[in-house]
């Protein structure tokens, strides 16, 4: 029995300081991700607010069939292997005529010519290059490019950037699951938090409650994370060279769910168009992008991505025949059956997306990420709390978790102003979304440094947060012109979500900030108090 | 702080529960992808185990973390880690 | 957008049944009695009536999967989590 007893403390014991750790060495880094996770939910909404933009369903409207003919007409016959098209966060409609080839890095790319169509059907722009660096250098999708890479990849030079955010999710998934194991009243103080002596929270038990409610999706987020990060880092590839013996095409056309070598014979396609009102008809939507692969040859095919639609929660692909027009299938995520791989798949990617039910599903998956943020925050303070009393050699501790809890949302919102007034101006805006990022975070760490009273560097930086969540909707509005009586008009649904999203974090940090001003009156009145009483009884 | 970093390195539950298991946990992974079925679609054995793949190190990594007989878990690793080996050696020699 | 609407019912019932059991929960009860006497509480649950209650959260699945509203069913998992979060941070004067 004793031995049992001790065994279990020491378990406990074992448990605490792998909890403890992985949050101290890690948990800045993995608040940062989880930060920016929160916001990428929201990343295609932040992509048409930052352009004022709302959805024209240009793909409906337009002529797809006979844009197709005339760009083809006049693009490198290579090119025309495979043809997507979507519609941008500027009312264009991208068609990107390509091959598949191995770029610079040494993975599969697709290269050829991209144009950038208007709702007039004329070319905007044209350009050649790999898909991945022109959606790199695309100033549409600067902002939220930006914000979701640092999420994916913390802008660190692939794979490492993958390899270290796919470390950081198994930290995560440690510090819940030991949480939960350590924690031998989980039930009991589900919803108790007490108390200190100044009425504030008890840090340790907004700690725990908040992480008690959040350890299944903490779990799952985790998860999910680090397989996306591990499986593009090397996990792909590799399996790729154990199952087809280093065959990367291979490799490529079984998760594609394509045969390699069709046929290259010349034949009519069939019109387009009849295919996308056939599909939108099924769906009852518009579809989010277009495949056309081998456009006027005898394995000519065409497949049109859906988002999840009416209850659903994975994306659906409808494939048609290019000769003909039929429709042929309801394709997997991958392979070219239905398969256990590609049902796991498409559960996959709406847990950890959240994007599966428009903005309803978005906004619970941000109060996920902000529970999340919440726990790592509240634990890391929990800790720089504990050591500020006891040492004076981790003062530095406290303040790096001030530096970076309200750094990094104010370097973020920097850079969403660095991208407005280059765009007015009519700079690179790609390249000034991370300047700005850069330079706020100099200027905010040289803050942190000077600043003496941490208080008051904490006040400070909120003030800041708070103060440039304000300013945002005006700076978007004097650069685009675009109004909320527009955007009711026009009913951008997105556009007027970030708008409120960023008022409402604004009068929250000013609330805080009104909070804690508050509070250190209270405390001063008491010490005064104090002091007089004693002075009176002397 | 450095003789408790050195402790640290020296103590044999860290390589054992960090490099170890990592090395291990790959091992699986890759192995899975020979001897998983692959289905119809002819991918479950690529994506199941890259799937799968945090889940095995997170259990292989709480067990060697908490076990007290640290001789089994190390047999354990070892046996993983053998028997995934030849998988695959055989797989590209065999 | 229908099954967004139909989610939202169970959503509210999680939130009134977590409310009802952060209301009836004896730990929170025991510790703002120590802090604060004033608080009057004739609400009391037995300890099986909330075993109760806290696993009648479950059933909303039931009807969801009827629904085949899958989305729902994630929508309504993430809210509860967040919901009993939220409720367990008011303010004892609240709940």
């Amino acid at each position: 029995m004793d031995q049992n007893t001790s065994a279990f403390r020491s378990k406990a014991k074992a448990l605490l300081s792998l909890h403890s750790w992985s949050g101290i060495v890690l948990g800045m880094l993995l608040y940062a991700v989880i930060f920016t996770g929160t916001v990428a939910v929201v990343a295609d909404e932040i992509g048409e607010w930052s352009n004022s933009n709302y959805p024209q369903r240009l793909m409906l409207t337009s002529d797809v069939n006979e844009t197709v003919k005339r760009l083809s007409a006049q693009t490198p016959k290579e090119y025309l292997d495979e043809i997507s098209a979507y519609e941008n966060d500027r009312q264009q409609l991208v068609y990107f005529f390509h091959t598949h080839k191995q770029n610079p890095s040494g993975d599969m790319d697709e290269y050829g010519v991209q144009y950038a169509l208007n709702s007039q059907g004329e070319i905007v722009t044209e350009k050649t290059g790999f898909g991945s660096d022109i959606y790199a250098q695309d100033d549409t999708y600067a902002l939220s490019r930006f914000l979701v890479s640092i999420h994916t990849e913390l802008h660190i030079p692939s794979p490492w950037g993958l390899i270290l955010t796919g470390i950081l999710g198994l930290a995560m998934l440690i510090a819940s699951v030991s949480g939960f194991m350590m924690h031998r009243h989980l039930f009991i103080d589900m919803f108790s938090i007490r108390k200190q002596r100044d009425g504030q929270s008890l840090k340790r038990d907004s700690h725990t409650v908040a992480g008690t409610w959040s350890i299944p999706f903490a779990i799952l987020l985790a998860f999910t994370g680090s397989f996306f990060s591990f499986s593009t880092a090397f996990g792909i590839p590799a399996m790729g060279i154990v199952a087809f013996g280093g065959d990367q095409e291979a490799l490529m056309y079984a998760m594609v769910g394509e045969q390699q070598n069709k046929s290259e014979a010349r034949m009519a396609s069939a019109n387009l168009n009849l295919m996308l009102q056939d599909a939108v008809q099924r769906q009852s939507a518009a579809p989010t992008f277009l495949s056309i692969s081998h456009i006027g040859t005898e394995s000519a095919s065409v497949l049109a991505f859906f988002m999840p639609n009416e209850g659903k929660v994975g994306y659906e692909q409808l494939v048609y025949d290019g000769t003909n027009g039929d429709f042929v299938e309801y394709k997997p995520i991958v392979g070219s059956v239905p398969s256990l791989g590609s049902s796991i798949l498409s559960l996959i990617y709406p847990i950890h997306f959240g994007t599966f039910a428009g903005l309803w599903s978005k906004i619970i998956w941000i109060s996920l990420g902000v529970a999340a943020c919440y726990v790592t925050i509240s634990g890391l303070q929990l800790y720089a709390h504990r050591n500020q009393k006891n040492e004076s050699s981790w003062q530095w501790y406290s303040r790096l978790c001030v530096w970076g809890f309200f750094g990094l949302p104010l370097c973020s919102l920097a850079s969403t102003v660095g991208f407005f007034v280059s765009g007015s101006l009519g700079t690179n805006q790609s390249v000034w979304t991370q300047l700005s990022f850069v330079i706020s975070a100099a200027l905010i760490s040289v803050l942190s440094l000077s600043i003496k009273n941490i208080h008051l560097l904490k006040k400070v930086l909120l003030a800041g947060n708070g103060l440039f969540c304000l300013i945002l909707p005006m700076l978007r509005y004097t650069t685009s012109g675009t109004g909320w009586l527009q955007a009711l008009q026009h009913n951008m649904m997105a556009m007027m979500f970030i708008e409120m999203t960023l008022l409402f974090c604004s009068v929250w940090c000013f609330f805080a900030l009104y909070k804690s001003m508050q509070f250190d009156q209270q405390n001063i009145n008491q010490t005064n108090t104090s002091f007089s009483t004693q002075e009176t009884a002397k | 702080m450095g003789k408790s970093l050195l402790f640290f390195f020296k103590s044999q539950r860290f390589w054992l529960s960090g490099p170890a298991t990592l090395l291990v946990s790959l091992l699986f992974m890759l192995a899975m992808a020979v001897w998983f079925p692959p289905g119809v679609g002819n991918v479950n054995n690529i994506i199941l185990p890259l799937v799968l793949l945090p889940l095995i190190w997170a259990i292989l990594f709480f067990y060697t973390y908490l076990t007290t007989n640290m001789r089994k878990a190390q047999w354990l690793l070892v046996a993983l880690f053998v028997v995934n080996s030849a998988i695959l050696t055989f797989k590209f020699l065999g | 957008m229908n099954h967004l609407i139909m989610t939202l019912p169970f959503i509210m019932y999680s939130l009134a049944i977590v409310f009802l059991l952060a209301h009836t929960d004896p730990r929170r009860r025991q510790l703002s009695n120590k802090t604060d006497n004033t608080t009057n509480r004739k609400f009391v649950l037995s300890v099986a009536g909330r075993k109760l209650l806290a696993w009648s959260l479950i059933l909303p699945f039931i009807p969801l999967a009827a629904m085949a509203n899958y989305a729902g069913i994630l929508m309504y998992a993430g809210a509860v989590t967040v919901i009993g979060w939220a409720v367990s941070e008011l303010p004892t004067s609240v709940v």
